[in-house]
């Protein structure tokens, strides 16, 4: 097998094409959201764009979480003078439209109407306000953290993975985190990923997945990150539990063993051309076979 | 004394689960946080060698697994929270089934693999067929109250609320005698009727379940409406 040409036919089968439809629902989602924004917010002009990996251009199609900044001028009270009453009237704002789930910086929109009621439209919009008229650092507001705000400047961080010459890597690296439940946050992967390889970014794919995996295997205990927008301020070793390191020691443990057994499939799947209508037909299959077994019947309540 | 936690007695069950796992769902991890087992990862649907599916998921594993069922939450927000999905809205886990169904179907609980090849597929199977727009392709229950009553009138093999709380009643607080009323409503005296039925359900239904089920089933409270 030829593990460079298994590992890229997985990043294709991985890759968000243009058309494809996914795309086509989060422009649409990105478009609306928008429109929205801007009604709601008409006597200020606030900077709405693209970012996360989007911009990166690091998505994968088995997460493909879209993010919408929106970032405020500085001298502008239009949507709240502190932070937090940006944060909290963007949301609420957001909320005529959608079920808005509040994470820390982000607001991550889910449906409202009853036809899509709960349903995740994978699309976080991020409330933000930029620190000077250069319009470059922004603060962003932290729901859950003491330290309530903070200063970042979301065009390096783009930047800085867009332009590390390791976005194969670092995409293959996250699939893998999907694959395996690891609760690293992509912009800490993403970091760790550009660190460990700086030395090795013309190196094969397999080789730069091994040395990682190797990385996290032996010296997890060990591993930080730095903020590349702000290198001695924002301390992301919260991101870092003892639990996400166990995580990335013992999967990388594994996943040496199966790599050096020759079982890539094991860790990134078999790529086939999925079908639909294999697909339709091995459900259809699984179900009539598992329909004389008497299967429970699922419930719920409050 | 206190009741050591399942796993670690006989002290190879970890080292063994984890091997098994290792072998047949190399994207399932597992790590023990604070007294629970917990597993992180995907878990593939499969069906004659093919993989139609995968979901990301977490299971915890309580304290008194397996007589208490593992926990299970799917972690990519790929199937909405609520109710008409089976899922309970407060905590964002799957519900396979009544909880009452688990402890009476399997006293002793089930392993680890059975329960996620049986139960936990299952429910994803039925996740499946409902993207795809189709209905619950082995039922669903009711939420709330009703789907309990759906429940035990399945499993006592009556019909009517009233004769599942009557029944639950009985085995709860009474002592079967031959001359008492049947629970089941006929007019006639137990003996003449469903002692049997009633002898054996008490085998299997330990008070404290009928207790509990008569109690929260009996409370004058509106139920949600059927999906
Ligand atoms: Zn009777």
């Amino acid at each position: 097998m030829d593990i460079d040409k298994y590992l890229n036919d997985v990043l294709e089968s991985q890759t968000l094409t243009d058309d494809g439809e996914e795309m086509k629902a989060l422009r649409k989602r990105r478009d609306e959201v928008e429109k929205l924004l801007r009604e709601s917010f008409k006597d200020t002009n606030p900077v709405i764009r693209y970012a996360g990996s989007f911009s990166k251009k690091t998505m994968i199609k088995e997460s493909y979480d879209l993010d919408i900044a929106c970032y405020f001028p500085r001298n502008d009270d239009d949507a709240g003078s502190a932070l937090k009453d940006i944060y909290r009237n963007v949301r609420d704002a957001l909320k005529k439209k959608y079920t808005v789930d509040p994470k820390n910086s982000a607001l991550r929109l889910k449906g409202l109407d009853a036809d899509v009621h709960g349903t995740d439209f994978h699309i976080d919009v991020v409330p933000g306000r930029f620190t000077d008229d250069d319009q470059k650092d922004v603060y962003l507001h932290r729901e859950n953290d003491d330290k309530l705000r903070l200063k970042t400047n979301p065009q390096i961080h783009v930047d800085h993975v867009r332009d590390s010459g390791v976005r194969d890597a670092i995409r293959l690296v996250k699939y893998w985190r999907e694959r395996n439940g690891i609760e690293i946050k992509t912009f800490v992967l993403e970091i760790i990923v550009i660190e460990t390889l700086k030395d090795k970014k013309d190196r094969k794919l397999q080789t730069q997945l091994q040395h990682i995996w190797t990385e996290f295997r032996d010296n997890s205990a060990s591993l930080s990150a730095k903020d590349p927008a702000n290198p001695e301020g924002n301390d992301l070793a919260a991101f870092l539990s003892e639990d996400i390191k166990t995580q990335l020691r013992q999967v990388s443990e594994k996943t040496l063993k199966q790599v050096d057994d020759g079982q890539w499939e094991n860790t990134f799947g078999k790529v086939t051309a999925k079908e639909n209508n294999t697909r339709t037909s091995a459900l259809a299959a699984a179900i009539s076979s598992r329909a004389t077994g008497q299967p429970h019947k699922p419930y719920a309540e409050f | 004394m206190p009741r050591s936690a399942w796993y670690k007695f006989p002290p190879d069950t970890l080292p063994k689960l984890r091997a098994e796992l290792e072998q047949r769902y190399p994207t399932l991890h597992l790590f023990e946080r604070a007294g629970f087992i917990e597993l992180l990862g995907s878990f593939p649907i499969e069906h004659g060698g093919i993989e139609i599916d995968r979901f990301k998921i977490q299971i915890l594993l309580p304290p008194d697994f397996p007589k208490a069922p593992p926990f299970v939450w799917e972690t990519a927000g790929r199937i909405p929270k609520i109710l008409d999905r089976h899922i309970y809205p407060a905590s964002g886990n799957c519900c396979f089934f009544y909880p009452d169904e688990y402890r009476l179907l399997y006293p002793d609980g089930m392993s680890f693999f059975d329960f996620i090849q049986g139960p936990m597929r299952d429910y994803f199977l039925g996740q499946l067929a409902v993207e795809a727009g189709q209905p619950w392709p082995f039922g669903q229950r009711a939420h709330g109250k009703d789907g309990a009553f759906e429940f035990y009138e399945e499993f006592f093999g009556v019909k009517g609320k009233e004769i599942v709380l009557n029944y639950l009643k009985c085995l709860a607080y009474e002592t079967l005698k031959g001359h008492q009323w049947c629970p089941c409503g006929s007019g006639r005296r137990l003996r003449n009727c469903h002692m049997t039925e009633l002898s054996q359900l008490r085998k299997r239904v330990p008070i404290d379940i009928a207790g509990g089920a008569f109690k929260r089933l009996g409370e004058p409270t509106a139920s949600v409406k059927r999906p």
